[in-house]
């Protein structure tokens, strides 16, 4: 035992050692580079006043996946950041809010179970900042019978679009894939199409579905519309197919470490080629241009809300509230944005209400009734509204990496879904889109 | 359609395959371990190498660094664990790595968030063309690696004491501690090696295919299939299951109608050599008997 003993010390000396001497000099860190830094105005969330709410708390909740293999932990996240800064000033007309998010672990079942008990926990009187990826047809059942309503921040699959107690702040997979082939088109560039997903129901085939519907009514040809197992090790196949159907342009909706995956592969074969290579929302990241390598220099990204270094009211907001109250290594990518703004959107709801009267009915009612909320963070004004179905942020930008970062190459475009022909109506019939 | 690409991609996967089944394999023989946790451990020293290369370390640093650690999990899991699990059947021993792999990925899933990750070696950048296949540098370590790990250990099991040990633990535990041989020594050296092997397969896996945490920790999987196809005694067989496996997954993506099952090849070369193993037995007895 002396001799392990004795050969592990001499093993971490060593290695403490060549871990010293081994490291090349870092590069100024900064949390988001390339965006203006902070005005000390950013900082007056909510009433602005600077005083510590100390009223009666109003409870707020969400469900979120932040394990499990999937984390979008970032949107509750900023959520709480924007709600600590609230309170910081003046909270809800003096009332703070108290806020949790319960994690799901990718389990509808657990989705089901936080749901339910938030439905059954009278004092809540909203969600807000969600981003279940598995579960909001569970999660919407529960919040229905207990006339509870959800501003979620970030929503992937078709059912949290497709819900009547939740409407996400976010695009989603399908928009954000269509946004894509449409920056293609308006370019010149989808003379020919090749689609990548992932084989998971009411997700990737969602997406799949909305970009066969779109290419047959505009006329594009679609020459490959992949999806693949989740599981897959091997992305040559995918790549050599990629390379033999030859298009124009092409989109991945994967999510990142899928789509890092791909590209890697496809380097390795050199099949860059003349294609014009894209993903969705889901890889707009500030880490990613690095991880991919100067092989993808003009690597295009959909993003469903501002750039992260966009210099906006809302946007730089957002960056000093997270730099003040969240830590310092939570991301600053979409999802974070998605977080703080359906805080913000939730926030303003309740401002203009007597801030006694607060409980769940008065609350959902007021939710229910937000239109024409707008924000820079947005393309186009945000609502809920009662329907079936909720699907506001259908205005997306484009970015592409230059020199290892992403940079906005086209501003906010109206994406065309040939499904979305009932919400559109609602839009004007309603007039969800003027407060 | 050009096959070569494929066979190529399926060649270096199975070979890194082969050269974890050969650490599954080593501390399996010597005690008794079917180590479940082998691509956790791997997966770990995947995303410590990417940790340290973010932090500004030298690549080649990190990689040695990354391969000592997954030795020292290993060995730290075997100093521990290890008198426990002596004495408990090998079911037991294969369920607590299991534990261990879970443990690992965990923690893995705990430390690093869900963004996109890629290692990418310098010997990757360089590549060239073979038949119409692009082949890089790794591919070609990958394969090389694997055949010298196979030989390398056939011949420390030979002419090392600490071979001779090994082997002696393999064919009895017990008798091998009568005659003086140093039992707990010889077990932890087969768990830093076979932590090491985790470690240099880890790497190269994420390297070749996903530096995902649970994607790389189920590649025990395919690892262990190339173990049966040995059937938990040859290192060549090993090999060759390594590299069957490998193909075999790789061709079987290549057709649209077919691709999907290219995850289940493993489950079914497993089952079709172990369904023919057993035959095959069952044939002895007959001869024994007439």
């Amino acid at each position: 035992m002396n001799r392990i003993l004795r050969a592990t010390a001499a093993l971490g000396v060593g290695a403490l050692v060549v871990t010293l001497s081994a490291c090349v000099p870092e590069s100024d860190p900064g949390t988001i580079q390339g965006a203006p830094s902070a005005a000390a105005d950013d900082l007056k969330c909510g009433l602005g006043t600077g005083e510590q709410a100390a009223g009666e708390p109003i409870k707020v909740a969400a469900v979120a996946t932040a394990s499990g293999g999937v984390d979008f932990s970032s949107s509750p996240n900023s959520a709480k950041a924007y709600f600590d800064c609230v309170n910081d000033n003046g909270g809800i007309n003096g009332r703070p809010i108290e806020y949790e998010f319960g994690d799901d672990a990718l389990d509808p079942t657990k989705t089901a179970q936080l749901a339910a008990g938030y439905a059954s926990d009278e004092s809540v009187v909203a969600l807000v900042g969600d981003a279940t990826f598995v579960g909001c047809d569970v999660a919407n059942v529960e919040y229905k019978k207990a006339g509870l309503y959800s501003i979620t921040g970030v929503g992937v699959p078709q059912a949290c679009f497709e819900s009547s107690n939740i409407a996400p702040v976010n695009a989603g997979p399908r928009t954000s894939a269509l946004a894509v082939l449409q920056y293609f088109e308006r370019q010149g560039q989808a003379d020919t199409f090749f689609a990548v997903g992932l084989n998971t129901r009411g997700n990737g085939d969602w997406a799949a579905d909305g970009i066969e519907k779109y290419t047959a009514e505009a006329g594009i040809d679609l020459v490959g519309n992949v999806l693949s197992d989740p599981a897959e090790s091997n992305y040559l196949p995918l790549v050599s197919q990629i390379k033999q159907a030859g298009p124009t342009s092409l989109v991945i909706v994967d999510p990142a470490p899928i789509t890092a995956s791909i590209l890697a592969a496809a380097e390795q074969q050199d099949a860059k080629g003349d294609i014009q290579w894209a993903c969705t929302a889901s890889c707009y990241d500030a880490q990613f241009g690095e991880q991919i390598g100067d092989y993808w220099e003009g690597f295009v990204s959909n993003s469903e809300l501002a750039l992260v270094t966009a210099d906006s009211k809302d946007a730089n907001q957002w960056r000093a509230v997270m730099d003040e109250y969240a830590d310092a290594d939570a991301p600053r990518d979409t999802f974070s944005q998605a977080g703080f703004l359906a805080a913000k959107i939730f926030v303003d709801t309740l401002l203009p209400l007597d801030a006694d009267t607060l409980d769940r009915e008065t609350v959902s009612e007021a939710v229910l009734g937000v239109k024409g909320y707008e924000s820079d963070l947005l393309c186009a004004p945000w609502y809920y509204g009662e329907a079936d179905e909720h699907h506001a942020n259908h205005a997306t930008r484009t970015a592409g990496i230059e020199a290892g970062a992403y940079v906005e190459l086209e501003g906010c475009q109206d994406v065309t879904d040939p499904d979305m022909a009932g919400i559109l109506e609602r839009e004007q019939s309603e007039g969800l889109l003027n407060k | 359609m050009n096959l070569l690409p494929f066979v190529v991609a399926g060649l270096v996967i199975g070979s890194v395959y082969a050269l974890s089944g050969v650490g599954v394999l080593v501390l399996y023989r010597t005690t008794g371990v079917l180590n479940f946790a082998h691509g956790a451990v791997g997966g770990m020293a995947a995303l410590l190498v990417w940790q340290m290369v973010e932090l500004r370390m030298q690549p080649p640093v990190a990689i040695a660094l990354g391969v000592a650690a997954g030795a020292a999990i290993a060995l730290l899991f075997g100093l521990v664990a290890g008198p426990f699990l002596a004495r408990v059947d090998q079911l037991r021993k294969a369920i607590a790595t299991l534990g261990l792999a879970l443990a690992l990925l965990g923690l893995m899933l705990f430390v690093w968030n869900d963004k996109a990750r890629t290692i990418r070696l310098e010997s990757s950048r360089i590549s060239f063309d073979v038949a119409g296949a692009r082949v890089n540098v790794t591919q070609l370590v990958c394969l090389g690696l694997a055949l010298l790990v196979v030989v390398g250990t056939l011949l420390a099991l030979r002419y090392t004491s600490t071979g001779t040990s090994m082997r002696a633990l393999a064919s009895d535990r017990e008798l091998a501690a009568v005659v003086g041989t140093n039992v707990r020594l010889v077990e932890n050296t087969a768990w830093a090696i076979s932590g090491a092997v985790a470690g240099v397969s880890g790497i190269l896996l994420a390297d070749q295919t996903r530096l995902e945490p649970a994607f790389l920790t189920f590649l025990i999987i395919p690892e262990l299939a190339a173990v049966v196809i040995g059937r938990f005694v040859s290192l060549w067989l090993t090999l060759v299951g390594g590299l069957a496996v490998g193909v075999g997954q790789s061709l079987v993506s290549a057709w649209p109608t077919v691709s999907a099952f290219s995850t289940a090849v493993p489950f079914v070369v497993a089952t079709i050599v172990i369904l023919v193993a057993a035959r095959r037995r069952v044939v002895t007895v007959r001869v024994v008997r007439t």
